[in-house]
C-alpha cells in the first residue's frame, strides 16, 4: 500500500531532543571484564543515563510526563526511577520508541518525554548463540536450528554477507574497510569501549566466528544505559544548554513472509529497508544527498554495504565501491558511525548512535565533528523489520 | 560401525511432530496446505497464505539449490565441533532449508548448486534417539 507523504509530515518538526545521557561504557565493561560483581541491574543503568540527561538538558525529572521505556520493562523502570508521569509505554527499536515520543508530544498527551533505555547484558552473562541462546515463540528461528548449530544472532548475519559476497563479488578485505573505519572513529571518542587503531592485517588475522564474519566484525556487549529527553519544539526553543536537534523523519519497513526461513535476509532485506528509509526521507523532506553523516545499527559490520544501496545512496551491488571511494572514517566524504558504533564504542542497541547524532548536529562532536554537519540519517534492520530515522537542526 | 553422533535435541513444539516421525523414517515430509497448497516451515497451525488450519503432510523431494552458507569456527555447541558448514537450501517445493554438511568443504559451493536432503541416525542430547537430516553435495 502507498503512504501519503503528507499525512507522513504531520509528524515532522513537532519533537526535538534536548537532552542525552550515556553511562560510562568503558568503565562498566573494564569492571565486568574483571568479573568484579555487578554493581547495579539495567534499572540502575536507566537512572543513571536520565540523570545525565536531565543535567544534559537543564531539566529536573519533575518536569518529565512522559516516558518511552526501550528494551527495560517499562512498568517497573517509572516505579524504580520515581516518575511521575501522564504517559508511559514500552518500545524496543529507535524508530518505534521516536514514534511514540512525537506522538504524545503531538497530541498534547505528554510535552517532555524521556526514552528511557538501560540493558546489563554483560554482567548478566546473556547469551547470543548456543545450548542457552535467548529463545522465544515470537522467534523460531533462534532456536528451531539447534540439531545443525545455526543459533547465533551472528550466524543469520553471515549467511547474508556470503550470499552477497557470492552475487556481487565483495572480498574479505573489502568487509574489514568498515570496522577499521568505525574503529578509527573510535579512537577519537573517549567514551569508546575499544580505542586502538586497526589495520587490514589485524582484520584479515581476526579469527573467524561464524565465516565470512571475523570476531572484530562483531559487535560488543555491554552494560549501560542511554536516555533521550524529547519536547515540543516551543519548549525546546527555551532550552538554553544546547541547539535543540528536531526529528525530522521516522521510516518503518517489514517484511515477514518466511522469515524464519530468512527468506527477507537472503533477498538483503531490500523490501524493508526501502520502505523505512523512504519514509523517513518523505516524512524529512530530504534524500540520500542531504545527509551529512550515517548511522546503523552494527551489530555485524556486514549489513552495512547492501543497507547503502537499500537507502539509495548507491547503487545494487556497489557499496564497496562506494565506500572506498567516498570514505566512511575520518576525514571521509561519507562518515559512518562517528562514534566507533556497537563495534568499537558500546553495544546500546543503537540508542548511543541517537546520541552520537545529537552531538554532531550540535556541533559538539570535538575531534570527531563532521563539518556544518546538517542532517544525521540512522537505520535499523532486524529480522522483518527494518527501521530509519533522521535528525536535523532547527530551521 | 562407526559410532552414532550426538546433537541438540531440535524443537518439538504443538506441531513439529509429524515431521520427526516422518524424518525417523528417511522421509521429509512438509505440511502442505489443503485449501491453497501453500508449503510452509517450520511447522506451524495455521498457513499463512490463507489462514487455513487444514494441511496433508505431504512428500517432498528433497531435492534443493543452495542460496548461502556460513562456516562456524567457534564452538556453540558441545556436541557439534567446528569447522561446521551450514548450507541454506531452496527445496524444490519452496521452502529455504537449513542444515548442515557434516565434513563439508565451503570451498565446493556456489549459489543454485544442487544439493539433496539425507538422513542419519542420531542420539539426541535429551536422551532420545532417531535420525537427523542434512544437506549433501547432489551428484
Ligand atoms: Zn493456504
Amino acid at each position: 500500500m502507498a503512504y501519503d507523504p503528507k499525512l507522513l509530515k504531520t509528524g515532522t518538526d513537532v519533537a526535538a531532543i534536548v537532552g542525552i545521557g550515556e553511562t560510562d561504557f568503558g568503565a562498566d565493561y573494564a569492571a565486568a571484564r574483571a568479573r568484579k560483581p555487578p554493581t547495579t541491574d539495567m534499572f540502575g543503568y536507566a537512572a543513571k543515563g536520565l540523570k545525565l540527561a536531565l543535567e544534559d538538558a537543564g531539566l529536573k525529572a519533575s518536569d518529565i510526563d512522559g516516558m518511552v521505556a526501550a528494551l527495560v520493562p517499562w512498568m517497573r523502570v517509572e516505579e524504580v526511577l520515581g516518575l511521575d508521569l501522564q504517559f508511559s509505554w514500552g518500545a524496543f527499536w529507535v524508530h518505534e520508541a521516536m514514534t511514540l515520543a512525537i506522538d504524545a508530544i503531538s497530541s498534547g498527551r505528554a510535552e517532555c518525554v524521556a526514552i528511557i533505555y538501560g540493558n546489563a547484558y554483560r554482567s548478566s552473562g546473556r547469551q547470543f548463540g548456543g545450548p542457552n541462546a535467548v529463545a522465544s515463540e515470537a522467534v523460531l528461528h533462534y532456536y528451531w536450528y539447534r540439531p545443525w548449530g545455526f543459533t547465533s544472532q551472528g550466524a543469520f548475519d553471515s549467511v547474508v554477507v556470503q550470499r552477497y559476497m557470492e552475487k556481487y563479488g565483495l572480498k574479505h578485505e573489502e568487509i574489514g574497510m568498515v570496522p577499521i573505519a568505525q574503529r578509527a572513529w573510535a579512537s577519537l571518542n573517549p567514551r569508546a569501549i575499544m580505542r586502538n587503531p586497526i589495520t587490514l592485517e589485524d582484520y584479515l588475522r581476526s579469527p573467524f566466528v561464524a565465516a565470512p564474519l571475523r570476531l572484530l566484525d562483531y559487535c560488543l556487549i555491554n552494560d549501560g544505559g542511554v536516555t533521550l529527553i524529547v519536547t515540543s519544539l516551543d519548549r525546546a526553543k527555551r532550552l538554553k544548554n544546547h541547539p535543540p536537534i528536531v526529528v525530522k523523519g521516522v521510516g518503518f519497513g517489514e517484511d515477514n513472509a518466511d522469515m524464519a526461513q530468512f527468506r527477507p535476509k537472503l533477498n538483503f532485506s531490500r523490501k524493508q529497508m526501502t520502505r523505512a528509509a523512504q519514509e523517513a526521507y518523505q516524512m524529512a523532506g530530504v534524500g540520500p544527498e542531504d545527509i551529512s553523516a550515517f548511522y546503523y545499527y552494527d551489530n555485524f559490520s556486514g549489513e552495512l554495504f547492501y543497507m547503502l544501496e537499500n537507502c539509495g545512496y548507491c547503487q545494487e551491488g556497489r557499496a564497496a565501491e562506494f565506500i572506498r571511494t567516498k570514505g566512511i572514517g575520518p576525514g571521509g566524504k561519507f562518515p559512518v558511525n562517528t562514534s566507533g558504533g556497537m563495534l568499537s564504542e558500546a553495544y546500546m542497541h543503537g540508542w548511543n548512535a541517537q546520541a552520537e547524532m545529537v552531538r554532531q548536529l550540535r556541533g559538539e562532536a570535538g575531534p570527531r565533528q563532521v563539518p556544518n554537519a546538517r542532517y544525521c540519517h540512522f537505520m535499523l534492520n532486524q529480522n522483518a523489520k527494518a527501521g530509519s530515522v533522521i535528525y536535523g537542526r532547527m530551521s | 560401525m562407526s559410532e552414532i553422533k550426538v546433537r541438540p535435541a531440535p524443537a518439538r513444539g504443538m506441531f513439529d511432530g509429524p515431521l520427526w516421525e516422518a524424518v525417523d523414517k528417511g522421509e521429509f515430509r512438509l505440511q502442505r496446505c489443503s485449501e491453497c497448497g501453500f508449503v510452509r516451515y517450520p511447522p506451524a497451525g495455521v498457513c499463512p497464505r490463507c489462514l487455513s488450519e487444514n494441511c496433508k503432510w505431504d512428500l517432498m523431494s528433497g531435492r534443493g539449490r543452495v542460496m548461502s552458507w556460513c562456516v562456524f569456527y567457534r564452538q556453540y555447541f558441545p556436541e557439534i565441533p567446528p569447522p561446521n558448514l551450514v548450507v541454506l537450501a531452496e527445496l524444490e517445493e519452496g521452502p529455504i532449508i537449513v542444515a548442515d554438511i557434516p565434513g563439508g568443504d565451503a570451498s565446493q559451493l556456489k549459489l543454485d548448486l544442487p544439493v539433496r536432503l539425507v538422513f542419519e541416525p542420531v542420539k539426541w542430547n535429551d536422551g532420545t534417539e532417531g535420525k537427523i537430516f542434512h544437506w549433501s553435495l547432489a551428484k
